[in-house]
C-alpha cells in the first residue's frame, strides 16, 4: 500500500500500538496527539489517505475533531479507534462520516481489514 | 520500600488503560439507563498518604453534599474505588435507573430507592472499569460488597477507606455526565504501594509487547 495515514490520539502508548500494527504495510505514518494538531497538519498541506482518529482527548474531542474533519475533508476516510463504544457513540461518529469503528485496544486484524477494505475501495 | 516512580510512558500506558476501563464502564452504564454517558479524558496522580482526602475534596465542587459508593477489589491489582454524586443528583439517578420521569417523591421509600440505585450505579461502573483493566493486564479481581455512604465529605472516612487498602500510590479519576441531564459523577480509584509495583511490571510488559 501506498500513501501516508495520520494517527491522532493523545496517548503516546496508544499511537505506538497502531504504528506496530501499520509498520508493514508499506504506509508512511504521521503522528498527531490533538485534534487541534491534526487539523493544522490538515491545513499546512498534508495529503493522507486515511486518518485514525482517538474520540476521547483532552481540548478538541474526537467528534469535534471528526465534525471538522468531515467538513474540510469530506473524501478523507477517518476510522475512529475509540475506548467509548457505547452504541450511541459508535451510531454517532457513523453519521458524522467515520468510514469504520473500531474499539480499543486496538486489535491488529480488525484494523488491517478495515485499512484494506477502506485504501482498496479508494484506489490508494 | 522505596517509593514507586513511574516514566511518562509507563504513566500514558496507565492512563490509557484507565481510559479503555472507564469506556467499558460507560458502555455497561449506557445500556442500562439507555443514554448516552460521556467521558472526560482520565487523570492519574500520585499523591501522598496524607492528602488523598484533600485530594479528593478538591476534585468535588460541592464537598458539602455527596452520596459516595466505596468498593474494594482484590487481585494483584487492588485497592479501593470511590464513585461520589452529589447529594442532589440521587432522585435524578432513580428516574434514570426506573425509566420513571413522574417518581412519587413522597414517602421514605424514595431514600432507600436512592441508596439502591446508587449502589447499583457504582457496583456496574465499578466492576466494568477494574474488571476491564485487570483483564487488560492479565489479572483476576475479586470484590468486596459495595457499601453506600451519605453526607459531607468527611476526611477521615476516605483516609480509613484509603490505610485499609494498603497505602497509597495512585490516584486515577474521571468525571461522567449523562447526555441531555444535568447529571454527573466522579470515579476514584487508588491503590497501594504492592499494587503499583505490580502495575508498573504490569504496563510494563504492555509496552514491550507493543514495541515487538
Amino acid at each position: 500500500m501506498v500513501g501516508n495515514v495520520i494517527i491522532v490520539d493523545d496517548s503516546l502508548v496508544a499511537r505506538l500500538a497502531l504504528k506496530g500494527i501499520l509498520k508493514d504495510t508499506g504506509l508512511s505514518l504521521s503522528e498527531a496527539n490533538s485534534g487541534e494538531s491534526a487539523l493544522t497538519l490538515l491545513a499546512q498541506g498534508a495529503r493522507p489517505v486515511l486518518l485514525f482518529l482517538d474520540l476521547t482527548m483532552p481540548g478538541m474531542g474526537g467528534i469535534e475533531t471528526l465534525r471538522a474533519i468531515t467538513t474540510s475533508n469530506p473524501a478523507l476516510p477517518v476510522v475512529v479507534v475509540t475506548a467509548d463504544i457505547q452504541a450511541r457513540t459508535v451510531d454517532m461518529v457513523k453519521e458524522l462520516g467515520a468510514a469504520a469503528v473500531v474499539r480499543k485496544p486496538a486489535d491488529k486484524a480488525e484494523i488491517l481489514a478495515a485499512v484494506e477494505r477502506i485504501l482498496g475501495k479508494n484506489g490508494a | 520500600m522505596p517509593s514507586i516512580e513511574f516514566t511518562e510512558l509507563e504513566l500514558d500506558a496507565l492512563k490509557e488503560t484507565m481510559n479503555i476501563g472507564f469506556g467499558q464502564a460507560a458502555a455497561a452504564l449506557s445500556e442500562v439507563i439507555d443514554m448516552q454517558v460521556i467521558l472526560n479524558v482520565p487523570k492519574i496522580a500520585k499523591v501522598a498518604p496524607a492528602e488523598i482526602a484533600s485530594f479528593v475534596r478538591s476534585e468535588i465542587e460541592n464537598p458539602d453534599g455527596f452520596s459516595m459508593v466505596e468498593q474494594f477489589f482484590l487481585g494483584r491489582f487492588n485497592g479501593t474505588s470511590f464513585l461520589l454524586l452529589p447529594e442532589s443528583e440521587g432522585e435524578k439517578l432513580v428516574k434514570l435507573f426506573t425509566d420513571d420521569p413522574e417518581l412519587d417523591r413522597s414517602g421514605l421509600a424514595l431514600d432507600s430507592l436512592e441508596r439502591e440505585t446508587i449502589i447499583e450505579i457504582g457496583n456496574i461502573i465499578i466492576g466494568a472499569c477494574v474488571g476491564k483493566i485487570a483483564e487488560m493486564l492479565k489479572d483476576i479481581v475479586t470484590y468486596q460488597p459495595p457499601r453506600f455512604f451519605a453526607g459531607p465529605l468527611d476526611d477521615a472516612l476516605i483516609d480509613r477507606q484509603v490505610r485499609s487498602s494498603g497505602g497509597l500510590a495512585l490516584v486515577f479519576k474521571t468525571v461522567f455526565h449523562f447526555e441531555a441531564e444535568d447529571v454527573y459523577g466522579l470515579l476514584f480509584l487508588v491503590t497501594g504501594e504492592d499494587s503499583a509495583s505490580w502495575l508498573k511490571k504490569a504496563v510494563d510488559e504492555m509496552i514491550n509487547g507493543i514495541a515487538t
